[in-house]
């Protein structure tokens, strides 16, 4: 049998109608026991106001994709258990970065794919039978349509969820022997933050959000009218190569190409090209513009609220990984002016300051980083060192400097070389082998640590988190995500920790913003929850990082106020002075 | 489940912050996920080496006319050695051991001062200058001298003035941290560096050497 501590160990699987940026609404659920496989299964109407386990400390919740589990809980009003095994994220740990059984598998034209991480890839991978991927796509169709359903349906519904329970019960007895179950439960702790901050959603300004997106399509033509006047490259709203091969001949400008003859048009080379030739600017500002104004799926509820999958544990450094186009925050930056508190509310939103250079900072033991980082602006202060700025420079006096630090330190996490940091920095390659040399020479502790960790995770096939998140060397792996890992991932694990402190402690989280947290608080109470939220990813980082406390910077924003991205700023003025 | 001030977020149980002073925490459960301290690796496994750089190359000759250097001010690295300079190999130095000196007999070799260097790009090497044998004034090694005294405390430059009959010093305008010599050296004593730079193809410390049985026209 197993050899867990808990009394009782609860599969447990939910089904729900989940419609874009609402609270889930519970369609039924089925719960089995794994040491006595007694089985319980309950439809929405049979739901009481406990779930049938106890979730204290001597049950074991054991669920794969456990936000989903606890989206169903929160939405009946039940209490969320306090130790979960979660084996979709185990199975990511286990397999993260690796090739799976799923991705050498040969379709057939049309035939469904199965995803990697789903429940039905990693019983594939573990040769445990599993249901067929397209019965399974129908089975969820048929659950989303939200019924009323017809008499043999409710059967069919729990039959199916308890084919998902009696998978997992297969795929823990698969799996438990290789978990680190006591880190496991750490990672589990998380997931019922994320459901938490599903159900919180993100507050959106539905009214000039509505006009926007009424108005989207003239808007774009406007734009497009006022840049293409001088290129003559559109026709409608659409780019044409051809057209724009043309320009480039008239102005006798030399453009990247594609083994295949075709223009390279990726916005790294508008990007790289702008540099070189100032002309192509405005076109390259309106081709992100117009994708920046692409069509709208944002995720909005009845409530007024954003509201998706954060999908936690789901990038290779383990961070959150929310859909682009439904989460405000994964969207263009001036969107995020849609974000708007309530009355009465206020909103903050609170990020760790130059996590990833604090990080390497602490892991490396670097003195000269750390100075650097207590310092203040690591990146400013590093310009200061190494003597590019003068003792007296600030952000404002000597912005492109500091810019030019920052581009070269994080280059230097991915293990960028000369050419790339030149190409990157628009500087010459003499400067940015300068610079790289530089670096290495003001932070040689930090390099020397930073080699060792590829070297070790060259030659054992894996590295981790300090809580044992793993990236496992596969054949042919990328050495600069291996190097940029331990920064990452430790990024990773220190926002979640910061999150279940947070929530634990009764702050409302409105979501995940990479290194940073958006939070929601009554006016009267908006100053002491920053505050508060604060002193909780000071101390998650100083757990993680072995007593190194990282800073944070945070917004407050308070009603009638909206959240504005300073990024975003000036073409939110564009988009309203056409609205 | 219980909620936040607000009536409206829920709130999970928390055991791990906020905990009372003074009171003994139990013993780490390493079930309990809130526990989260007891739960991190140790950074110094994480960290561990499990390999070890191989020693660098280290050459021979001037530093070029366009590297920076700098000069090892230990003397226990500087030398004062007999070298042969094979004229077919453009000069190639042969480095004479101090045992089989006395047997190069008619062979002409050159008293030279050996200084170790690293350049800017860490790379190791000796640089040769030859010691004066007559009372005539030489620029050339006399400048040389110089820069290699200079080069002990200054990352360098040194460049040839035909103009003038004599090598050019010039200081980095940058402030460069000093060499890790140490590192750079990784206990090797003057002999394993030596034996590094020469290789046994170029150490004369036999009478069949094959440049001491050319130079006695063997072959």
């Amino acid at each position: 049998m197993d050899s867990l501590p808990h009394r009782n160990i609860i599969l447990v699987d939910v089904e729900f109608v989940a419609r874009p940026g609402e609270r889930v609404a519970p369609v039924g659920a089925v719960f089995r026991n794994f040491r006595t496989k007694e089985t319980t299964r309950l439809w929405h109407d049979e739901l009481g106001p406990l779930p049938p386990h106890s979730t204290g400390p001597e049950t074991l919740s054991v669920a794969f994709n456990a936000a989903a589990e606890f989206s169903f809980y929160l939405a009946c009003g039940w209490p969320l258990p306090e130790r979960i095994l979660d084996l979709y994220v185990e199975f990511r740990n286990r397999f993260n970065c690796l090739q799976t059984i799923v991705d050498q598998r040969v379709y057939e034209k049309g035939q469904r794919k199965i995803g990697r991480y789903s429940l039905v890839g990693a019983l594939t991978q573990f040769g445990l039978p599993a249901i067929d991927i397209a019965e399974k796509k129908e089975m969820v169709s048929r659950i989303n349509c939200g019924g009323p359903w017809m008499p043999g349906e409710k059967p069919a519904i729990l039959d199916y969820c308890e084919g998902d329970v009696i998978g997992l019960d297969r795929l823990l007895s698969a799996m438990l022997p290789r978990i680190d179950v006591p880190r496991a439960l750490l990672r589990g702790r998380y997931m019922p933050c994320v459901a938490v901050m599903e159900y919180n959603g993100i507050p959106i300004d539905v009214e000039s959000y509505g006009k926007w997106r009424n108005q989207r399509e003239s808007i774009r033509e406007t734009l497009i009218a006022r840049v293409d006047v001088a290129f003559g490259v559109y026709e409608g709203v659409h780019f044409r190569k051809k057209k724009f091969e043309r320009w480039l001949a008239k102005h006798k400008i030399p453009w990247p190409r594609l083994p295949s003859g075709e223009l390279e048009l990726t916005d790294e080379t508008f990007s790289d090209m702008s540099k070189l030739y100032l002309a192509i600017s405005p076109l390259r500002e309106l081709r992100n513009t117009l994708s920046e104004t692409r069509e709208d799926k944002l995720a909005i509820g009845s409530d007024g609220r954003n509201r998706c999958s954060l999908w936690g544990f789901s990038s290779s450094s383990s961070r959150n990984q929310p859909s682009s186009t439904e989460y405000v925050f994964g969207e263009a930056k001036w969107k995020r002016g849609f974000i708007k508190p309530s009355k009465g509310l206020g909103l903050g939103y609170i990020d760790i300051s130059s996590e990833e250079f604090g990080i390497a900072a602490a892991l490396s033991g670097d003195q000269s980083m750390v100075t650097v980082y207590a310092r203040g602006d690591p990146y400013l202060e590093l310009a200061k060192m190494v003597g590019a700025a003068p003792p007296d420079a600030t952000r404002k006096s000597h912005g492109h400097v500091r810019d030019l630090y920052k581009a070269c330190v994080l280059a230097v996490f991915y293990g960028m070389g000369e050419y790339s940091l030149a190409a990157r920095t628009g500087q010459h390659i003499l400067i940015a082998r300068h610079m790289l040399r530089q670096l290495r020479e003001t932070f040689p502790r930090f390099w020397e640590w930073i080699t060792n960790r590829v070297r070790n995770a060259m030659l054992v096939g894996s590295t981790h988190t300090r809580f044992g998140w793993t990236y496992h060397v596969a054949p042919g792996a990328n050495i600069r995500s291996i190097r940029n890992f331990p920064m990452q991932a430790n990024a990773a694990e220190i926002l979640r920790l910061a999150i279940c402190y947070g929530i634990e402690n009764g702050i409302k989280i409105c979501g995940p913003v990479h290194d940073a947290v958006l939070i929601e608080a009554p006016l009267s109470r908006l100053d002491e929850d920053i505050a508060r939220m604060r002193d909780y990813m000071a101390e998650a980082s100083s757990v993680v990082l072995g007593g190194f406390e990282l800073r944070t910077d945070y917004v407050a924003v308070r009603y009638p106020d909206r959240y504005m991205d300073p990024r975003g700023r000036q073409f939110w003025d564009t988009v309203m002075s056409l609205l | 489940m219980s909620n936040s001030n607000d009536g409206e977020t829920p709130v999970i149980p928390s055991q791990s912050v906020n905990q009372t002073e003074g009171v003994e925490e139990p013993k780490a459960d390493i079930y309990n996920p809130f526990n989260e301290k007891s739960l991190a690796m140790s950074q110094a496994d994480l960290d561990r080496i499990m390999a070890t750089p191989v020693a660098s190359a280290v050459t021979v000759g001037k530093p070029g006319n366009q590297v920076f250097f700098r000069v090892c001010p230990d003397p226990n690295y500087h030398l004062l050695a007999a070298i042969i300079n094979h004229e077919a190999e453009r000069g190639t130095e042969y480095l004479v051991t101090q045992e089989f000196l006395p047997f190069l007999d008619k062979i002409k070799f050159n008293v030279q001062h050996l200084y170790l260097y690293v350049t800017r790009q860490n790379e190791l090497g000796f640089w040769p200058i030859k010691v004066r044998t007559d009372d005539r004034e030489n620029k050339w090694l006399a400048s040389k001298e110089q820069a290699a005294e200079r080069a002990m405390d200054h990352w360098v430059c040194v460049v040839s003035n035909p103009r003038l009959q004599r090598y050019e010093t010039f200081d980095a305008i940058a402030k460069i941290p000093d060499p890790d010599w140490l590192k750079l050296i990784q206990s090797r004593s003057l002999w394993q560096l030596l034996e590094s730079a020469f290789g046994a193809s170029r150490l004369i410390d036999r009478e069949d050497h094959p440049l001491v049985q050319e130079l006695r026209g063997a072959h």
